[in-house]
């Protein structure tokens, strides 16, 4: 099984959205990586025929070594889709069962394949104790899994992630992350995200979206040997903390036990001066050496 | 006063509210121009009336010598018909020529009718005013000769009436004019309902805002957040709900007075016979006052009872059903008791007070603790104590942080039934449907918005219902009705002209013995009383007279059809049939429909990707495109068929019980509206063609409006654009703008209007339509582009 993106575009009046994208996915879990207007959602809805691409193609070989155009797919394509957009839209009036129920009719699902799976993804995504809550009296993080229990409805091949842990607590953002890892066996998912640490672990690739153009595409150990010796640790007293900031691109300001110093995270290309130490770089090490942040400068 | 400001502009800037109001007001004013239309064609016009009137001013003797001049060629013409059906001669006799117009529309009898009511009005008053007053003296007498006690209630009610009326014969006003227009001014019922009915869908938001906004908090937190912010609030939507009213009344004040026009303001009241027994020395300037303020009171009496229920529930829905609830059985108690209008439980009544015209209409008192007690006074008494009450209520508890108290309340009692119900029993997993039919179908009723339209638009078809087809019949028709229900209904026969001909021959034959009888009586020739049995015969035939005539003008109409066609025609009571047939532009069932056509991709079309649309989602799925934009459709057409056959049965309930539908198998030409149609038409087959041109006018409406809504984003855009396309043209119509008719989809649903004129530029509307259709058969739904 195998999905292929060729030199996608688009276009928004002026602004361009998305530059000749390529990439090809295989099972696995891909994360796409950027800031608000990098193209990602753009993507999502390109992938998912809710929008349509100004150029290039998306094809599909379901593992019979025919690859065809999703788009002209159509059915066929979208019977392997689940997809979980940045603000799912759900229906407030519907119960979260029902809701489900909604959905596996839409999706062309038996009524024992609906009975059998719903029980097991409301428990999954631990709302099996809200079933006949009203959507419109759910909280937040409730309707965020509500959405992602949609998507996942049907078993698709296919699954495409908006922002999946956006508004989720740390314990359910954990729970959430290792079951798209569970579930992503013989899948293709690609999850969009700001939260770094949601892909971190699990993430196959991860693709890094700049202002519509793929910035960096690799295994994330790949990309975080790209900033191994430029993440260090710099202690320094509280007064300095702000010509520090203005020196380096600093990632977090801790505190020293011992010494009650200001500890900072600096990347930096060369060794900073002083008593410094290198730390062990992470994902979103890598994330600000590709993006800058708004406060430092180098 | 700042807050009071800021509070009325919320209101003003809130466009749920300014939608109903205008939806009232569009609703009120096509209404009051429909009956006032309806009145002013049974108005002798003023053009004609006028000159009379001042002639008479000047010189009431000339006048009246014209009328003898007239009364006398009447009697003549009498006695040529009786001669003609005594003796067999041709009955066609030639009527005389009309003798105060040209034309003879209106007939002289209705313009001499007209003047000489309004001639003989003051006599006519102190004649009623003495028979009251003589009644209630004789049981004052009967009372004292049976020692009942001068402080029994009965007692005092006979002495209160006759006091108050004999004040009245020697002081009230009746000034010689053309009287028109204020009595139907006074008695309409609709700018108060309609009112009312704004007052049920908004006032609640005043509050509950407070909550939907999450302000609640942040407002009672603050310095003058409590008793004066409710203060204001409350004050604020009074303000507002009163000026509704006032331009709801004004509206239909123009309304009337652009097609009737209105008599002198400084005449008194009771020149308007509706007016005869009205307990006040009034003019009408005084009584448009006093009605005014009693409307206003009625209203914030509704308005204040439903700001103590939002704020106790803090909910719209619990709001609105409180409002419904206190009009519903209001409305339901004036109804059933209407039969018994001086019960005080009829009285008493919301309905009866915003009304004014019957709360007022005469002297009504009731025993209260063995005292005689003024009705109208002690209702306007206990409407303003508890209005003020339900204010102070309403504040009090807004500001004492009973906000909402009750739905928590409720909350937390139906939490525990649940938990209760739910106890002891294993939970099963559930089915639900796998249609997506069923889940549009849920879509669309099961949501806030339609459970507070369907019951709104229900009650108000009914109450509309219930005004337009009352069945109010002139005495004429009542006789007119009364013959063909008894003796004619049915084919024609011989044996029913019969009939027709010897009630001729009674009805002119005892007219014409009028002035032999008088002198027969003067001479002593007859006795006493053979001579009352004669007035009883001429009372009988004066009264039929003008039944009879339009019934032989009915019958000539069917026998010639018959006989010109060879189909045999029926005799039917006309007006129900017509009622029926050339109705049907359902006000509510259109805005129902053009809402729930809306409301079906509001859903997926109502918000931006970026702010979450299910149509994302729904795009992506196997069966989201053509299959659900199908569903919908069906649901869409379905749903028209259900409002249809709801709106059809409300109207065609009123139209038999009120004014009867018999006689379905009857030809249609039998219908004198219906003359030039083919005579192969039953009612009942023609009847079937209505509805279904109705049905199939209604489906494409709703096609177009259900495209028109998955072609644009903004549902609530197409739903007024819809709205004005569809009202703007019939309102020019009513306005007097003939070009509108041309555009005029109301007159095309009406459908018999322009059936019968063979006039089929109604068509010209449809190809309008066509787009809509192959929209959504369109492949592009398929391939995403038009919905995505």
């Amino acid at each position: 099984m195998k999905l292929c993106i060729e030199r996608v575009s688009k276009s928004y009046g002026s602004n361009k959205a998305l530059k000749e994208f390529s990439a090809s996915f295989e099972p696995g879990i891909y994360a796409f990586l950027g800031p608000n207007g990098a193209g990602k959602s753009t993507l999502m809805n390109i992938i998912t025929d809710n929008l349509k691409a100004d150029g290039g193609q998306i094809t599909f070989d379901a593992g019979d070594g025919k690859e065809e155009n999703a788009r002209r797919m159509g059915l066929r394509f979208r019977k392997r889709l689940g997809y979980m957009p940045q603000y799912p839209g759900l229906y407030p009036d519907f119960t979260v069962e029902r809701f489900l129920w909604y959905m596996a009719a839409l999706k062309g699902m038996s009524k024992g394949q609906a009975k059998e799976q719903i029980p097991e993804i409301l428990k999954a995504v631990e709302l099996d104790d809200v079933p006949r809550r009203r959507i419109g009296a759910l909280s937040g993080g409730m309707k965020q899994r509500l959405g992602l229990a949609q998507a996942v409805l049907g078993d698709p091949d296919i699954l495409i992630l908006d922002e999946p842990t956006a508004g989720l607590d740390p314990k359910q953002r954990i729970a959430i992350r290792n079951f798209i890892s569970k579930i992503s066996f013989n899948k293709i998912v690609l999850i969009a995200t700001h939260v770094v640490s949601d892909i971190e672990f699990i993430a196959k690739d991860v693709i890094i979206l700049k202002k519509g153009v793929v910035e960096d595409n690799a295994p994330p150990a790949q990309l975080l040997r790209k900033i191994e010796g430029k993440v260090w640790f710099l202690p320094c007293e509280e007064q300095e903390v702000q010509n520090r900031q203005k020196q380096f691109r600093v990632t977090n300001i801790g505190r020293e036990e011992e010494s009650g110093k200001a500890l900072l995270r600096i990347l930096s290309e060369e060794k900073p001066d002083g008593t410094v130490r290198t730390a062990p770089p992470t994902l979103e090490d890598y994330y600000l050496y590709i993006f800058g942040d708004v406060e430092s400068r180098k | 006063m700042k807050l009071f400001f800021y509070e009325f502009y919320k209101l003003l800037r809130s466009k749920t509210v300014m939608a109903v109001c205008a939806i009232m007001l569009l609703l009120n004013l096509g209404l009051s121009l429909y009956s006032a239309g309806r009145v002013n064609k049974a108005t002798v016009p003023k053009e004609i009336l006028e000159p009379l009137y001042t002639e008479y001013w000047s010189s009431p003797e000339k006048v009246n010598e014209r009328h003898e001049e007239w009364q006398k060629i009447q009697d003549e013409y009498a006695e040529k018909v009786n001669d003609a059906i005594k003796y067999g001669f041709d009955v066609d006799v030639e009527p005389p020529p009309p003798f105060l117009t040209e034309t003879g529309i209106p007939s002289d009898y209705r313009i001499w009718d007209k003047l000489y009511s309004d001639v003989n009005r003051p006599k006519e008053y102190d004649d009623a005013m003495t028979e009251v007053i003589n009644r209630a003296l004789k049981t004052l007498a009967a009372y004292d000769v049976s020692g009942l006690s001068h402080e029994s209630y009965a007692y005092q009610y006979q002495k209160q009436m006759a006091d108050v009326y004999q004040k009245l014969r020697a002081e009230a006003y009746i000034g010689f004019e053309n009287t028109r227009g204020w009595d139907l001014y006074f008695t309409s019922a609709a700018p108060v309902l309609f009112a009312m009915a704004a007052v049920v869908l908004c006032a609640g938001y005043l509050f509950v805002s407070e909550k939907s906004t999450s302000f609640y908090p942040i407002g009672h937190a603050s310095a003058k957040g409590r008793a004066a912010h409710g203060t204001a609030k409350f004050f604020a939507g009074l303000l507002f709900v009163s000026l509704m009213t006032l331009l709801l009344l004004l509206v239909n004040g123009l309304a009337i007075g652009g097609t009737v026009g209105f008599g002198n303001i400084y005449n008194g009241i009771q020149s308007y016979k509706a007016f005869t027994y009205l307990p006040y020395n009034f003019s009408v300037l005084q009584y448009l006052i006093c009605d005014t303020l009693i409307k206003l009171l009625a209203v914030a009496l509704l308005y204040s009872l439903i700001q103590v229920a939002s704020v106790l529930f803090s909910d719209m829905i619990l709001s609105y059903l409180s409002g419904i609830a206190v009009v519903g059985v209001s409305y339901g108690v004036y109804a059933f008791t209407s039969h018994a209008p001086n019960r005080p439980i009829h009285q008493c009544n919301l309905i009866t007070l915003g009304r004014t015209d019957e709360f007022l209409s005469r002297y009504r008192g009731f025993n209260l603790f063995g005292r005689a007690v003024n009705t109208t006074h002690f209702v306007i008494a206990v409407a303003g104590i508890l209005t003020l009450l339900a204010a102070v209520g309403a504040i009090l508890l807004f500001s004492r942080g009973c906000f909402g108290i009750w739905n928590l309340h409720l909350a937390e009692k139906l939490g525990r039934l649940r938990t209760r119900l739910a106890s002891g029993k294993k939970r099963r997993n559930r089915a639900y449907a796998s249609s997506l039919f069923a889940y549009e179908g849920y879509k669309l009723y099961l949501n806030r918005a339609t459970l507070l339209l369907v019951p709104t638009l229900l009650v108000g078809a009914l109450i509309l219902s219930d005004i337009l087809y009352k069945g109010e019949e002139s005495y004429t028709e009542e006789k007119r009705r009364e013959y063909i229900e008894a003796h004619l209904y049915g084919e024609i026969s011989e044996e029913k002209e019969r009939f027709i001909e010897e009630e001729g021959e009674r009805i002119y034959g005892t007219i014409e013995k009028h002035k032999e009888m008088s002198k027969a009586y003067a001479r002593d020739e007859i006795t006493i009383e053979e001579f009352f049995a004669y007035m009883q015969e001429y009372d009988y035939a004066q009264s039929r007279k003008e039944a009879y005539e339009q019934l032989r003008e009915y019958s000539d109409y069917l026998n010639e059809t018959s006989e010109k066609t060879g189909v045999k025609c029926w005799y039917v009571v006309e007006s129900g049939w017509e009622t029926l047939l050339f109705s049907g532009a359902d006000l509510f069932l259109m805005i129902y429909l053009i809402y729930s056509a809306c409301r079906i991709w509001k859903s997926e079309r109502g918000a931006q990707s970026s702010r979450g649309a299910f149509m994302q989602i729904l795009l992506t799925t196997e069966k989201g495109r053509r299959k659900t934009a199908r569903s919908k459709f069906a649901l869409a057409m379905g749903n028209t068929l259900i409002a249809f056959l709801v709106s059809t049965g409300i109207r065609v309930y009123f139209i038999d019980t009120r004014i009867g539908l018999a006689g379905w198998r009857a030809p249609l030409i039998s219908l004198r509206s219906f003359a030039g149609v083919s005579p192969g038409f039953t009612v009942a087959g023609y009847l079937c063609l209505y509805f279904l041109v109705q049905l199939i006018l209604f489906c494409v409406l709703s096609a177009f409006v259900f495209s028109a809504a998955l072609a644009f984003r903004n549902t609530a855009a197409v739903f007024v654009v819809s709205a004005v396309l569809l009202f703007l043209p019939a309102l020019f119509v009513g306005l007097g703008v003939e070009l509108a008719k041309y555009i005029d989809v109301t007159a095309l649903i009406r459908f018999s209007g322009l059936f019968t004129a063979h006039r089929w530029y109604g068509i010209l509307l449809l190809p309008l339509f066509v787009p809509a259709l192959y929209l959504w058969f369109n492949r592009r739904i398929e391939k995403g582009d038009l919905i995505a």
